[in-house]
């Protein structure tokens, strides 16, 4: 832990621009600054093209940064590239949201789980070793290692890439919309599983999702993004129950609940909310 | 602790290897069959032909096959036996230095091209369309021209014509795969480019070059005996190109010196084809299409079960709540069942219910559960190799399972309307949304085109649309993916029918479009007193619109009833587990934190939550 | 949709400058000293001397280039080395009689491969289905010259349908020409048909399973009426197969014009390549490129016109 004071995790004023076709640039995020403790999860809420998603990548190294700044554990890796950015890798992981195209096809769950491990010359033996244990934090049983992405549920597709993310034993996984595609039964278990290790290892995560719902179960701390900028932050039960910003409150009458008559109250409030726009 | 529960072991898999799979294929083994024997043939030409290919004796001229001349011999004087090995031998040795230039040239520069993009794929790109607008041909007689007749030369002159195929492939492959997830993975994971191209690339390209290498060897063969034929190449190497000349020139005294060379490169080229087409079939991820036998099985199959099946129970599921005659929708022991090779698959197994007119029914449940099929076969749009029986069907008060193909068609439309879930893909992207609202209002209800056109802005308008002349002209690529849903709404209300399907509406939409969409829905519903039978995985959707539910898993119903009824009592514990999955009225992560401290974990591991009270301020 | 017409029209003319330079420069260093191909080995010193003055091949070889470029650019292709006839008078005689044999192979092929392609498309698995995937992989790997040949021994030598070999000019006998340059179209259309054919069907089968087709359907559109919107998503591959296919042809037309003795631009590359004669060589590339510049211009257009989602880049 790098101490109370410093976060793990300082976005500062961070700009990206797409560029599109002919010099014409679309800028995804206008200037958005975040933090993430150690061991926090902080949660990322918007809607498509809010830019929520490209935070994430920018800070992976998958996204241009225009201008602005990323500081992880006091070192500036804005624009890391080649070894810089490899040696984040150790601290610095990835769950990506579509369970089918997040795993090779054409490898076995164990060539998956090793990859990351044989990069930094880690021995076949310890690999396996490393291998075994993700497997059984994750709840996947030993025999899945000689088996191949498609023979798995999409849950347990999405334990495997769990389990890829946490066999270089990081500080942060970017968590991008993980749960979004797979069933409601499965998709509770897998934050289930999120929430506990975080609890046995400590990892922190940004944890980027377009349900209010999703968030506020798993995250400590929350920002909600629209047009590339970040409306509102706080803590979650705070954003997620009484929001500030007139954005967020639309998000949040927008949803649905589970529950006939309470739905009534919310619709009626969100249809006076929309009549008074 | 809110323990994951340990998923059950593993289900058992079978996998075939991509050789034994090969070898089940008859086409594909004969024709591997044949080409072996060219091969042994080539390889052992010094050893099974006798004489030398290139030695004239006049008495072998035109001669019948005899004194050990199996085959007789040419115009020359040369034995044709001989000639027909040593050529086996010229063509595989010529194939194999083209598909080797093509492969060195193609597959790395069209790896980079799509895993780099950007420029390098514009410049790699260009050189390879540039190449394949050059007739080969005609470039190729130049360089033979001049290459001192040096056969290697020119085959690898031949391979670089051929090397556009390799490059467009292993190009599209990469750029797909580029776009994979698990490439960004890996580059998160600390791997370098190289090694990215060299693993997860090389991977995925392979396959694919291998069907592209057997074509490309055949066409290879192919052309170089066209050169051949034309009298490319020295005099001294015999070839079959050489050989279908020399006949070709006695065509009309000695025909038969056409015959034996015409055959062997025929079946070569033949083999080599149909041993890349069976490949691809294996490797090819697209779905494979039911043959029309294989349909009329699952008919067969879905009338009256095989004696020796193991089907479940086939009693019906679910319940009526109205009266046939009071219904514009009613189902009775409908079961959709697909034919596969393994046998016949039944995805919806006894579905009964009914939704009477104005009102809302939901049905809900996950992936797999049938819920999708169950509208399709209401609609009867099965996609191919579906196959619905029902008891009966209702709609609108009539029954029409028995119906034909076309007269359940006629209800399209008019009777019944669909609205799917993906809004950009269910248009089509080739005609602007006017020609699409219009076509039906004209086709199907027989409107002039002035006044299809009116009701399609009138509808428009209706469904919220704000700018309706500029919608009608946009094509689909043009308007947002609510636009596009709304579009859809409108097609389907535009014939003002009676019942409304819509399959996941507002999945594919942003939580504000979707609050809008189901708003959208509800009033058109009560506007038109239509009865709307709304597909879903939400339970928030649920609440919101609906007045009955279904709930079904793996093909049948397990509960139907009035939606505050499921809400407030579900009698099944699937429904139960469903509604609970919903994280609505599920503790927050502070809760949960607040509980999990509560239970006596230590003061370390409940860091992370002190830290996250810590930063409360940032608000 | 001007500027990408512009885009097009300017790639194809540096398509044209850099196969004519790559087959003017591929040539120069392949053939070398070409007074030996042209005068046989017989000529003497003297001989070969005043012909290499005669054709300019004394001078460098960028001013050649030059030399033949501005004049090319002129519609001026130069003299024949061997014939000294002018190579542009030789080959207005002589790409009409290539012209009508690709054309009708290239209509034989669009109107059969699309018509077997639909049949397929819309009974995939079916008896024709079957026969043409076979069909399609074996007679587009045979090469022409084989398929002639054996059409040669079939319809010519056994059956006397067709005469063997030789041409006849349309306006001395239609009947004639028509039935010169029939089993060349044919040979040449066999493996086009198939490939046509194959990708129609492949595209249609695809288009069909798409969601908007189910939603046409739903909307209570007949199946003739939703079958030409699959048809009309589904062409674009097609039209790109069949425009390849010309280049495949005009290269294909080599070889079958040997066989059937036509007097095209085939058997003049074969005899111009032979003997080293480069202008004319040079004349039959830069044409031929030319075709092919313009028919994937025109594909262009077509494509633009089929698919709206092409006119906006």
């Amino acid at each position: 832990m790098s101490g109370d004071t410093s976060p793990l995790l300082r976005v500062d004023d961070l700009v990206v621009d797409y560029r599109l076709a002919r010099g014409v640039r679309f800028r995804a995020l206008k200037g958005v600054s975040i933090t993430v403790g150690a061991g926090e999860c902080v949660g990322l809420v918007g809607e498509s093209g809010s830019g929520k998603s490209t935070l994430g990548r920018a800070l992976l190294g998958l996204a241009p940064v225009e201008s602005g700044k990323v500081t992880f554990d006091g070192q500036d890796i804005t624009h890391a590239k080649g070894t810089a950015r490899r040696k984040l890798a150790n601290d610095i992981q990835v769950v990506f949201q579509d369970p089918y195209g997040s795993l090779d096809p054409t490898m076995t769950v164990e060539e998956i789980l090793a990859e990351p491990l044989e990069v930094t010359g880690t021995s076949k033996k310890q690999a396996r070793a490393v291998v075994a244990e993700m497997l059984d934090r994750v709840r996947l049983p030993g025999d899945a290692v000689h088996r191949y992405p498609s023979e798995f549920s999409g849950g347990q597709r999405q334990r495997i890439a769990i389990a890829r993310a946490l066999v270089r034993r990081p500080r942060l996984i970017v968590c991008d919309e993980p749960v979004s595609a797979l069933d409601l039964t499965t998709q509770a278990t897998i934050l289930d599983l999120f929430i506990d290790l975080q609890r046995e290892t400590g990892v922190a995560y940004l944890f980027i999702s377009h349900d209010l719902g999703v968030v506020r179960r798993v995250c400590h701390r929350t920002s909600v993004m629209y047009q590339g900028e970040i409306v509102e932050s706080g803590h979650t039960r705070a954003v997620t129950e009484e929001p500030d910003h007139p954005y967020t409150r639309r998000l949040l009458l927008a949803a649905p609940v589970a529950d006939p008559a309470r739905q009534a109250e919310r619709r009626a409030a969100w249809l006076g909310l929309r009549d008074s726009a | 602790m809110t323990a994951a529960p340990f998923p059950t072991a593993l289900a058992p898999v079978k996998r075939v290897s991509l050789l034994r799979r090969f070898l089940r294929r008859p086409m594909g083994v004969i024709a591997l069959f044949l080409f072996l024997i060219v091969v042994f043939l080539a390889v052992f030409a010094p050893l099974l032909a006798k004489f030398d290919p290139n030695h004239v004796d006049f008495n072998l001229v035109y001669a019948r096959p005899g004194n050990g001349h199996v085959l007789g011999g040419d115009s020359a004087g040369r034995d044709l036996y001989s000639r027909l090995l040593y050529g086996a031998k010229t063509t595989l040795w010529g194939a194999l230095i083209t598909c080797v230039a093509g492969l060195v040239i193609g597959v790395p520069a069209g790896v980079s091209a799509g895993y780099f993009g950007g420029t390098l794929d514009r410049i790699l790109t260009w050189i390879s369309d540039a190449l394949q607008s050059v007739p080969a041909m005609i470039v190729l007689l130049v360089v033979a021209a001049g290459s001192g007749q040096s056969f290697p030369v020119l085959m690898i002159a031949l391979g670089v014509f051929l090397a556009p195929g390799y490059y467009r492939i292993s190009r599209a492959r990469a750029m797909s795969v580029r776009r994979e997830p698990y490439i960004d993975a890996a580059r998160v994971s600390g791997m370098t480019n190289a090694r990215i191209l060299r693993t997860h690339m090389m991977r995925a390209v392979y396959p694919p070059l291998v069907v592209q290498t057997a074509l490309t060897a055949g066409i290879a063969i192919g052309m170089q005996a066209g050169l051949q034929f034309l009298g490319i190449g020295s005099a001294s190497t015999p070839s079959w190109g050489q050989m279908m000349n020399d006949g070709f020139r006695n065509i009309l005294s000695y025909p038969i010196l056409l015959l034996w060379p015409s055959i062997i490169l025929g079946v070569t080229v033949a083999a080599l084809a149909l041993m890349g087409s069976t490949l691809a079939d294996l490797i090819s991820v697209r779905a494979e299409q039911p043959t029309p036998r294989l349909r009329a099985k699952a008919r067969q199959w879905m009338a009256t079960p095989p004696a020796a099946s193991d089907l479940p129970a086939r009693e019906p599921s679910g319940m009526h709540a109205h009266q046939i005659e009071n219904c514009a929708l009613r189902v009775d022991n409908l079961r959709v069942g697909y034919a596969t090779k393994a046998g016949l698959k039944e995805v919806v197994r006894g579905v009964s219910l009914d939704a009477a007119p104005g009102e809302v029914l939901g049905i809900v449940g996950e992936s797999g559960s049938g819920k999708t099929q169950t509208s399709f076969a209401v609609l009867d749009l099965l996609p191919s190799g579906g196959t619905a029986v029902a008891d009966g069907i209702w709609i609108g008060g009539k029954e029409v399972s028995r119906l034909s193909a076309k007269d359940r068609t006629a209800l399209l439309g008019r009777e019944i309307a669909y609205v799917p879930q993906e809004p950009l893909s269910n248009l089509d992207p080739c005609y602007t949304v006017e020609r699409q609202l219009v076509e039906p209002l004209r086709r199907v209800h027989g409107m002039s085109k002035a006044d299809a056109r009116k009701r399609a802005r009138e509808v428009l308008v209706r469904v919220g649309i704000t700018d309706p002349d500029r919608v009608l002209r946009s094509y689909p690529h043009q308007i947002s993916g609510g636009m596009a849903q709304r579009v859809l709404i409108a097609g389907a209300v535009s014939g003002r029918p009676s019942l409304l399907i819509a399959d996941e509406p507002t999945t594919a939409l942003d939580v504000t479009v979707q609050a809008e969409v189901l708003e959208l829905l509800r009033e058109l519903q009560r506007e038109y007193g239509m009865a709307l039978m709304i597909v879903t995985h939400n339970f928030g959707v649920v609440a919101d619109i609906c007045d009955r539910v279904v709930v079904m898993k793996d093909g049948r119903i397990v509960e139907t009833g009035a939606v505050e009824r499921i809400f407030r009592s579900p009698e099944d514990p699937y429904t139960a587990e469903l509604i609970s999955a919903s994280l609505d009225d599920a503790d927050g992560r502070h809760e949960l934190d607040e509980a999990w401290a509560a239970n006596g974990s230590s003061a370390a591991e409940g860091r992370s939550a002190a830290h996250a009270a810590g930063e409360d301020g940032a608000r | 949709m001007l500027s990408f017409i512009a885009k097009r029209l300017l790639s194809g003319i540096v398509l044209l400058l850099v196969v004519t330079s790559g087959t003017f420069f591929l040539a120069h260093l392949a053939i070398g000293d070409p007074t030996q191909g042209l005068l046989g080995n017989s000529a003497t010193p003297a001989q070969s001397a005043a012909l290499r003055a005669k054709i300019g091949y004394d001078d460098p070889l960028l001013v050649q280039f030059w030399n033949w470029l501005s004049h090319a650019a002129t519609g001026d292709f130069g003299k024949s080395w061997r014939s000294f006839q002018p190579v542009g008078d030789t080959l207005a005689l002589r790409i009409p009689v290539t012209l009508s044999v690709v054309i009708v192979a290239l209509l034989l092929a669009a109107v059969f491969g699309v018509l077997i392609g639909i049949i397929c498309g819309l009974r995939p698995g079916g008896v024709l289905d079957r026969v043409l995937k076979v069909a399609s992989v074996v007679l587009f790997a045979l090469p022409g010259f084989w398929v002639s040949i054996q059409l040669v021994i079939l319809f010519a030598v056994n059956l006397h349908w067709f005469p063997v070999i030789g041409y006849t000019s349309p306006d001395k006998d239609l009947g004639g020409w028509f039935r010169s340059i029939t089993l060349p179209s044919i040979s040449l259309a066999l493996g086009a048909i198939v490939l046509i054919a194959e990708q129609l069907r492949n595209g249609f089968i695809e288009v069909a399973n798409q969601d908007f087709v189910r939603t046409l359907r739903a909307r209570g559109l007949s199946k003739r009426r939703v079958t030409m919107h699959v048809l009309r998503n589904a062409s674009p591959a097609a039209l790109t197969v069949l425009a390849l296919m010309f280049v495949g042809l005009l290269g294909g037309a080599v070889v079958v014009e040997t066989v059937f003795t036509l007097p095209g631009i085939g058997t003049l590359t074969q005899s111009a390549s032979q003997i080293g004669d480069m202008p004319s060589l040079l004349g039959v590339t830069a044409i031929t490129v030319a075709f092919v510049v313009v028919i994937n211009f025109l594909l262009d257009l077509v494509l633009g016109w089929v698919n709206p989602k092409v006119r906006e880049r």
